[in-house]
């Protein structure tokens, strides 16, 4: 944190050079989430560079009494993501490089159709459900940073993860008996 | 399995998503490019302060448009008289 904000001090005094540590240092969760939250795997590199602009840009404005580096650079990455998502007006649907990228070499026929399942229950669920659940679930984000990022409070946070995992599990009834 | 263990075995796939690209190149390109723009939030900071705002503390002069125009004139043709 307290080299965090050096590095911040060092940008804000003109040495350009502090932002790469910072940007190597939150590239691939900034794309994970974007990749995530928009669905769409191709345009979330594109995305990641206007969030770290965007940052570079207004890194002025950065308080770090309200919020850590990282809670404001989510929060400008969630805005760009629904953003993007709205100009295109696209469902997010399966995420099929991430999939592909398993660590796992061979994936059974009934894992690859759970998990299909599971990415269109996902994708159908609203946006503020499905936003609090992968910032929780697959960003590993704490409630109190989930609840900084979405402006709500952390009651909230937590009974939207509540709710989209009862959505996610009724999404496998079919599979309860297999 | 059951339907949790299934959701737990998603969840660590998506969290073990990883990206080639290194993006740091590019946006050093872009950042030292225009190095001093982005550095300084003129919006916040550097805001035009008007010579005139000392009359909006006076509510009489604080109406805009028409009828603000009409109201400025009629204070001063007042006043004018008055002083007259």
């Amino acid at each position: 944190m307290t080299d965090e904000l050096q590095l911040i001090r060092r940008v804000l005094d003109g040495d350009t050079t502090g932002f790469r540590i910072l940007v190597q240092r939150y590239q691939q969760p900034v794309m994970r989430m974007i990749c995530h939250l928009t669905g769409q795997s191709a345009e979330c590199e594109d995305i990641a560079q206007e969030v770290f602009l965007s940052a570079f840009r207004h890194l002025r404005s950065f308080d770090p009494d309200r919020s850590r580096f990282s809670t404001w650079l989510f929060t400008i990455a969630r805005n760009r993501s629904m953003n993007d998502l709205r100009r295109n007006r696209m469902v997010p649907l399966t995420d099929d490089r991430a999939q592909n990228r398993s660590n796992e070499p061979v994936e059974s026929l009934k894992r690859r159709e759970i998990f299909r399942e599971l990415d269109k229950a996902l994708a159908q669920l609203p946006d503020r459900y499905r936003r609090a659940f992968i910032l929780a679930e697959f960003e590993g984000l704490p409630y109190d940073q989930i609840a900084q990022i979405e402006c709500i409070g952390l009651g909230t946070v937590k009974s939207r993860i509540h709710r989209a995992k009862e959505k996610l599990q009724q999404a496998l009834a079919k599979f309860r008996n297999e | 399995m059951n339907q949790r263990n299934w959701i737990t075995q998603w969840i660590d796939t998506k969290r073990n998503t990883s990206f080639d690209s290194d993006l740091a190149d590019s946006i050093m390109a872009a950042v030292n490019a225009h190095p001093r723009r982005p550095l300084i939030s003129t919006v916040s900071i550097a805001a035009p302060v008007s010579r005139f705002r000392i009359f909006r503390s006076q509510p009489v002069l604080l109406a805009g448009g028409t009828v603000g125009g009409f109201l400025r004139v009629a204070v001063f043709l007042y006043v004018l008289l008055f002083i007259c």
